[in-house]
């Protein structure tokens, strides 16, 4: 390849430059590093909301779980979805964009986290408790009977953002039924835990709907929605998260099904409801920006916020969200861990 | 508390390479550690920058450089342990937006200096002589090439990237390196053909 080395030799002439040379571009990048920190230190969660729109937030976990006892769940559950028919073409990993890509090597490296995690099955009279917090500082704990055979509970606490600060609430999450009673009558149980969801991720949509808690045959609409699959994929992963016990398998399972939907993408640290700082995965759906985030660290939980449609996801903006806060499984409802 | 906290989940630390798809993917938590791969990388980037533009300006190329790529570390494919190819993808980038001044870059150099040879081409005098015969219409015809061909003959002939490394760096096929290369052979054979061209030259670089 003679004439190559003919280019090579008229090369230009040029030393590596002196680190003053490359002062000011060190210094430029050192401001963008400090300002990204100081973003992501300052936290983005807390009194963003107008105060109007927090009863209906902090109440809508509770609610959305006391309609779980009939058919009304269905509504509950999938109007969030706003399901379609047509699910959006799978594009092969090879095609994606790279920001999807960067989404897929996270979410894998979550999935392998989360079996590095001990396996604890609860036992079928226990109760799984779990603890969140939305950005207006409303804390909210709920306790979901493992095997379905007792009443759930839940309390709120209104948070210093909203304009009942310290006030209380709560709701009897019943009644009941077991996932063979909803066979038989209709009744969409929630419980606190899935034994047979599936760890083979192919096989988990199947099963959401089996149990009723996505229903995405029942569409409203005949329209492809483009992100739906997104939609319904990201809220079932955050719901089942914040709500549930799940064994390492299966958050591994829900994380990989994330990874193969199409859509997500990973996007710039955001901070949860609660000011700790991850990554998000996010998904946009009918105008609406959703992300589920992560610790980046250890791939861990963290929460979810939401953007409402027509807003972009800014993190100056307002949103709704919740951080998981705790979760673990207790012998009764009303026990703290 | 008598059962597991899933929100508190403590994932065992990934194994330190120091590479720096590692350097990246802490930047993603700490944005602090991208300063690592400024220092490490930001001289070479430079010198790429300086070899197609000139000195001037190259410094704020660099910073256009890094800013771009701080910007980008969430999308960088962690598969790729080496972040220099990416680097020098991003710097050609921002070189395109300044293909004036490569071009009047290309223009004087058919009067400066050049690197003289490296002393492990064993016929290092007769490509000096043939280089520096051929300078000025050798720059003219690097001047001619299409930008895209121009990019993949500089990252081969001037910073030594392997066709692989080209491929990542400009996110094109290893197949579209090569064949660039053939095309932009086939142009400046009527420059490297003159008479005065040695043929005693031999193949040093290691992509083929």
């Amino acid at each position: 390849m003679t004439d190559l080395d003919t280019v090579t030799a008229i090369r230009p002439n040029v030393d590596l430059p002196t680190s003053a040379e490359l002062a000011a571009a060190r210094q430029q990048l050192s401001d963008a590093i400090s300002k990204e920190i100081d973003a992501t230190q300052a936290g983005w969660g807390v009194g963003h909301l107008s105060s109007t729109a927090a009863p209906g937030r902090r109440r809508r976990r509770a609610m959305r779980l006391a309609l779980a006892g009939g058919l009304a769940a269905a509504a509950g559950l999938v109007a969030i979805f706003l399901v379609s028919s047509a699910s959006p073409t799978r594009l092969p990993q090879g095609k994606r964009p790279m920001i999807q890509l960067a989404a897929v090597q996270f979410l894998d490296k979550a999935a392998a986290a989360a079996l590095q995690q001990p396996s604890s099955p609860p036992l079928p009279k226990q109760f799984v408790y779990s603890e969140t917090e939305d950005p207006d500082g409303t804390l909210t704990e709920m306790w979901l009977s493992v095997d379905g055979s007792s009443s759930g509970l839940s309390r709120w606490t209104a948070g210093t953002g909203t304009p009942d600060a310290g006030t209380t609430g709560g709701n009897d999450l019943g009644p009941p039924c077991s996932i063979a009673q909803g066979e038989a009558t209709g009744c969409r149980p929630f419980v606190g835990y899935y034994p047979d969801l599936p760890t083979d991720p192919n096989a988990v949509l199947a099963y959401l709907n089996e149990v009723g808690l996505v229903d995405t045959a029942n569409n409203p609409s005949d329209d492809a929605l483009p992100g739906w699959e997104d939609n319904v994929v990201g809220k079932t992963v955050s719901d089942l998260m914040t709500s549930s016990y799940l064994l390492p398998a299966q958050q591994a399972a829900l994380f990989k099904l994330m990874a193969q939907t199409p859509g997500f993408q990973i996007v710039s640290p955001m901070t949860d409801a609660i000011g700790r700082s991850g990554i998000g995965i996010e998904w946009t759906f009918e105008g609406g920006f959703s992300a589920v985030i992560f610790d980046p660290t250890t791939y861990a939980y963290l929460g979810t916020r939401t953007w409402p449609t027509g807003q972009a996801a800014d993190p100056s903006a307002p949103y709704d969200g919740d951080a998981l806060v705790k979760l673990a499984v207790v012998a009764s409802a009303g026990e703290q861990p | 508390m008598t059962g597991p906290v899933v929100g508190r989940i403590r994932a065992k630390q990934r194994t330190k390479t120091g590479d720096d798809a590692t350097v990246i993917e802490k930047s993603w938590g700490d944005p602090a550690h991208f300063g690592v791969l400024f220092d490490k990388h930001a001289p070479v980037i430079y010198r790429y920058i300086a070899r197609r533009i000139g000195r001037q300006g190259s410094d704020d190329l660099v910073a256009e450089t890094f800013m771009a790529a701080f910007g980008g570390r969430h999308r960088y494919d962690l598969a790729r342990r080496d972040a220099r190819p990416w680097l020098y993808g991003i710097a050609t980038n921002v070189i395109s937006r300044h293909r004036r001044d490569e071009l009047r870059q290309l223009r004087i150099s058919q009067v400066v200096d050049t690197q003289p040879v490296p002393a492990e081409y064993a016929d290092r005098v007769a490509l000096d002589v043939t280089a520096q015969s051929l300078r000025g219409d050798l720059a003219t015809a690097l001047a001619g090439l299409a930008a895209g061909d121009r990019d993949v003959l500089i990252l081969v002939a001037w910073e030594a990237l392997t066709y692989e490394e080209v491929a990542s760096a400009l996110a094109i096929p290893v197949g579209t390196v090569r064949s660039r290369l053939h095309r932009v052979r086939l142009q400046l054979r009527p420059v490297l053909d003159q008479p005065s061209t040695t043929t005693t030259i031999k193949e040093v670089l290691t992509n083929d």
